[in-house]
């Protein structure tokens, strides 16, 4: 009975072993899953075009850098239309890396620095990657090893302003590059604390440059600002950064200059980089290579003078030959014709003008004139007030009252004198808004005679205008 | 213990057997499958030694546009396109990629003419930024046939159509007659007014009228049931190398209409999904009944015929149509004429629900004047009944004038009038209508039609 027992224990244990096994051949043969990835279709190209074999040389050898110019939608992002490269367009852009990027990099920090901080994979593509609010992207920088690069279809190799802004690109995502490895000192974030906005579309230089801010876009977050401050000092140039600093405010010139040097240590510091030399040979590839043309500098500009006081005097005198040789305005020249003809009605004949500078704000103006009788030489004087702009130009002359008291100044009163001055000279000046510049325009840069002459012409009417010789204080 | 362990080594052995191949649900591991499907695209473009006409429609606008591409084997693609002259002409190289993403896909991975269209600047394609015409370079793989490849946008899911091109073909399009042959074809709808094909479908005939348009690379078709009401359907076109193709088949009464082709400068046919042809004729006048477009608040609402202001010159009756209200016409040019006053407009206008106008704009010396006499009218199966004839509407010049008007006022009430088209022997005419009188149909009033 046992035994039976026993033996039908051994036949449920067995049926049972061979139930779970029964079971365990129904799950499905491993081997069959395994995919061949010999046999996978992998998203690779052929590369044996020239640009190919280009870009394997001047890339991925030295720099162990991927270039991606193959339309890929997934190193992108992938809801947005994003033009592709043009084939033409790739060699030039990546050849304006070279010249403007790596190249200065390596020839400033070695070739290690770049092995190890390039970026390496650059992602090409023709259009902006545009934002919803009419912004458009023209680079990223993710994790320190893709770098995307916008709107490459309209680079123009033969346009220094048009590889500037590109190269601007480059050199703000390979600064997020380096943030990514490095992270920005936290003082920066202080200097400008509570100002960033991330809405900047819509603003101005204008209305960023008082906050310290190198660009709108630099407003928008401290970690742009990083990379806008670096991108536009070494890009744009010294020129270009020297014009936005002087039209600066203190705190905005005391906040650009503090993150300058932020800039400048934490380059020096940490990559062994010296800011200004980058920015040096990056102006020398833009200008010998691409003809880049710096902004004029504003230091140098007739308005910038004029308004920090630096201009002593403008004279006009109708019988030098100036006038015959570069021409002269007709509006101004009845003016001042209905001026001597009503003067000399008076007895008193006028000769020429002296517009004497005494200051950034006073202006003094003196009318040369003769007796005709007696024939004694005098001077007549009147005091002015005017405001320039620095950068526009634009001048306002007002008169300064009361007037002066030195003899010059009680010429200028007299019934001989006033009436004319009173009738044309007086609302001439006054009445007129001008622009202050160098005058007259055919005397272009390259004439020896460029900037010896100046003048004012009537805001939009280009027509009515006086000059004659400068002299700087 | 031992005989359990045989009988484990029993199941054991059972357990080998299973070691027999699954079946796969399809026939070959998805790897495979991709590969040989990614071969199968990539080796039907290459294959066509001549290349592709190919076809393509955007979003945006519902545009068509055309293409002749030749695909080679390492992976370039030149192409033609109808985007412009100058890219009808010159070819442009670029690069091509095959790629596996969730099927098949073709890519036009580097810019060339199929890239304007999905450009999202709208300065290059005149379309809206950021997305431009709302279009593709990434095409997933649908189906192909012996000379024919569909492939569908990704995004815009609009369909692209690659129809394998002849050498002849090929050579014509690399041999810059593409553009000549777009300019025939615009040619023949600028110079061919009320074209349409005769169909027939369930037992009934129709005059398809249809109209191409270059700007918008779009054709609109009409039919007009015999009930009155209209069928219509409007589907973007590209051009081909000998007319043009539809970028959707226009489904209409039952046919489909797949493309348009030019056999010569004057002859054009229509052709359906089966290759029946059906010749593109012009009608003598609109298709359209005049009284379903001639109204107060209808398309037109004024006929009338004009001269020139600089220098003055009388209006005349348009030439190619015979009518015996010209002598009346005449008169009246001479009457106004003989006191040194021209007549530069004449026009009848239905100026709203119950008023219509007759006004006589005339010059006297170097200023322009306007008689006009107003009626009451009923409208009423193309029928126009003029009543309560009242003179000098805006102005006293019409009763100032009326020795000149003259007999003119008998006639404008020697009514009613049927509104109708008229035809003119004149090819390209412009189209015409007019106002029969009811007793004498060779008596109208007739010209051009507008909207005042």
């Amino acid at each position: 009975m046992l035994n039976n027992k026993i033996i039908l224990m051994r036949k449920i244990f067995i049926y049972l072993i061979l139930i779970m096994f029964s079971y365990s051949s129904c799950t499905k043969n491993e081997e069959n899953l395994n995919i061949d990835l010999n046999k996978y279709p992998l998203d690779t190209h052929q590369a044996n075009s020239e640009l190919d074999k280009w870009i394997l040389q001047n890339f991925n050898t030295p720099w162990n850098i991927n270039v991606v110019y193959r339309f890929d939608r997934y190193y992108t992002d992938i809801n947005r239309n994003i033009a592709a490269i043009d084939l033409a367009k790739v060699k030039p852009s990546l050849q304006m890396v070279v010249d403007g990027f790596t190249g200065p990099y390596t020839k400033l920090a070695g070739e290690a620095f770049g092995k190890v901080y390039f970026p390496k994979l650059w992602v090409l593509y023709g259009s902006g990657s545009y934002n919803s609010d009419g912004t458009m992207v023209l680079g990223s920088m993710s994790n320190a090893r893709m770098l995307n690069l916008y709107d490459l279809n309209n680079l123009d190799p033969n346009n220094g302003a048009s590889i500037r802004r590109r190269l601007r690109t480059v050199h703000h995502e390979f600064m997020h590059s380096l943030n990514q490895t490095v992270p920005i000192p936290l003082a920066y974030q202080s200097i400008s604390g509570a100002d960033y906005d991330p809405s900047w579309a819509g603003k101005s230089e204008d209305q960023v440059r008082p906050l310290g801010f190198v660009s709108p876009y630099s407003s928008s977050a401290y970690t742009e600002d990083f990379a806008e401050m670096l991108a536009h000092i070494v890009v744009e140039g010294p020129v270009w950064y020297n014009n936005y600093l002087l039209q600066a405010d203190q705190t905005g010139y005391d906040r650009l200059k503090a993150k300058e040097a932020i800039v400048y240590a934490y380059l020096l510091n940490n990559f062994n980089v010296d800011l200004y030399e980058l920015q040096a040979e990056v102006q020398n590839t833009l200008k010998t290579i691409y003809n880049a043309q710096d902004p004029a500098d504003l230091s140098t500009g007739f308005s910038f003078r004029l308004s920090n006081g630096l201009v002593n005097t403008i004279t006009f005198d109708p019988t030098a030959s100036h006038y015959t040789t570069y021409g002269s305005s007709a509006a101004f020249n009845t003016v001042w014709n209905n001026y001597v003809t009503r003067t000399t009605g008076l007895g008193r004949v006028p000769d020429n003008l002296i517009l004497t500078f005494t200051s950034a704000n006073t202006m003094t103006l003196r009318v040369n004139y003769h007796n005709p009788t007696s024939g004694a030489v005098l001077q007549a004087d009147y005091d002015f007030l005017y405001t320039t702009n620095a950068n526009t130009g634009v001048t306002l002359f007002i008169k300064k009252l009361p007037e002066g008291t030195t003899t010059q100044h009680s010429n200028g009163q007299t019934s001989v004198m006033l009436p004319g001055f009173n009738e044309f000279l007086l609302p001439y000046l006054t009445n007129n808004i001008f622009v202050a510049s160098y005058l007259p325009a055919t005397i272009a840069p390259g004439n020896p005679l460029y900037r010896s002459f100046a003048g004012f012409s009537v805001n939009g009417v280009s027509t009515n205008y006086f000059y004659g010789p400068v002299t700087y204080k | 213990m031992r005989t359990n362990l045989i009988y484990i080594l029993i199941a054991f052995l059972f357990v080998a057997c299973q070691k027999e191949a699954t079946e796969y649900v399809f026939d070959k591991k998805p790897e495979e499958r991709m590969a040989e499907r990614n071969q199968e695209l990539r080796s039907k473009l290459v294959s066509s030694a001549d290349g592709w006409k190919v076809f393509i429609r955007t979003s945006a606008k519902g545009s068509g546009y055309g293409f002749y591409m030749k695909f080679n084997q390492d992976e370039t693609v030149t192409m033609y396109s109808d985007w412009n002259n100058a890219t009808a002409t010159t070819s442009k190289t670029s690069t091509y990629s095959i790629r596996f993403i969730m099927n098949t896909s073709l890519i036009f991975d580097t810019y060339n003419y199929i890239g304007i269209m999905q450009d999202p600047q709208g300065s290059v394609n005149g379309g809206t930024q950021p997305n431009g015409l709302q279009s593709d370079i990434e095409f997933e793989y649908i189906r192909s046939s012996g000379d024919s490849i569909v492939l569908r946008g990704k995004k815009y899911q609009n369909l692209m159509y690659m129809l394998k091109a002849t050498a002849s073909e090929a050579s014509e399009y690399n041999g810059g007659s593409y553009l000549n042959s777009i300019n025939s074809f615009k040619n023949y709808f600028l110079t061919k007014i009320n074209n349409y094909v005769a169909i027939s479908s369930d037992g009934a005939n129709y005059k398809m009228g249809m109209v191409f348009s270059p700007d918008t690379k779009t054709v609109s078709v009409q039919a007009q049931k015999p009930d009155k009401s209209f069928v219509s359907a409007v589907q973007g076109f590209g051009y081909s190398i000998d007319g043009a193709f539809f970028t959707n088949a226009i489904e209409i009464l039952n046919i489909k209409f797949v493309s348009a082709k030019q056999k010569d400068a004057n002859t054009m046919v229509l052709i359906d999904s089966q290759g029946k042809e059906y010749p593109v004729l012009q009608n003598p006048v609109p298709l359209a009944d005049l009284i379903d477009l001639f109204g107060s608040a209808k398309t037109y609402n004024s006929i009338y015929v004009f001269g020139s202001a600089s220098p003055v010159t009388a209006a005349t009756l348009p030439p190619g149509v015979t009518s015996d209200f010209s002598a009346e016409f005449n008169g009246l040019i001479s009457r106004f004429a003989g006191t040194s006053r021209t007549i530069d407009t004449l026009e009848f206008r239905l100026l709203n629900s119950t008023t219509a106008l007759v006004k006589i704009w005339y010059w006297s010396g170097t200023t322009h004047f306007l008689a006009d006499a107003s009626f009451n009218y009923t409208y009423v199966d193309g029928t126009i009944t003029l009543t309560n004839y009242t003179p000098a509407y805006s102005n006293a010049n019409w009763t100032t004038r009326i020795a000149q008007i003259g007999s003119f006022v008998n006639w404008l009430q020697s009514g009613p009038f049927k509104a109708d088209w008229v035809s003119s022997s004149i090819p390209g005419s412009p189209t015409l209508a007019g106002l029969y009188k009811k007793d004498q149909p060779n008596n109208f009033f007739y010209g051009r039609v507008r909207k005042q």
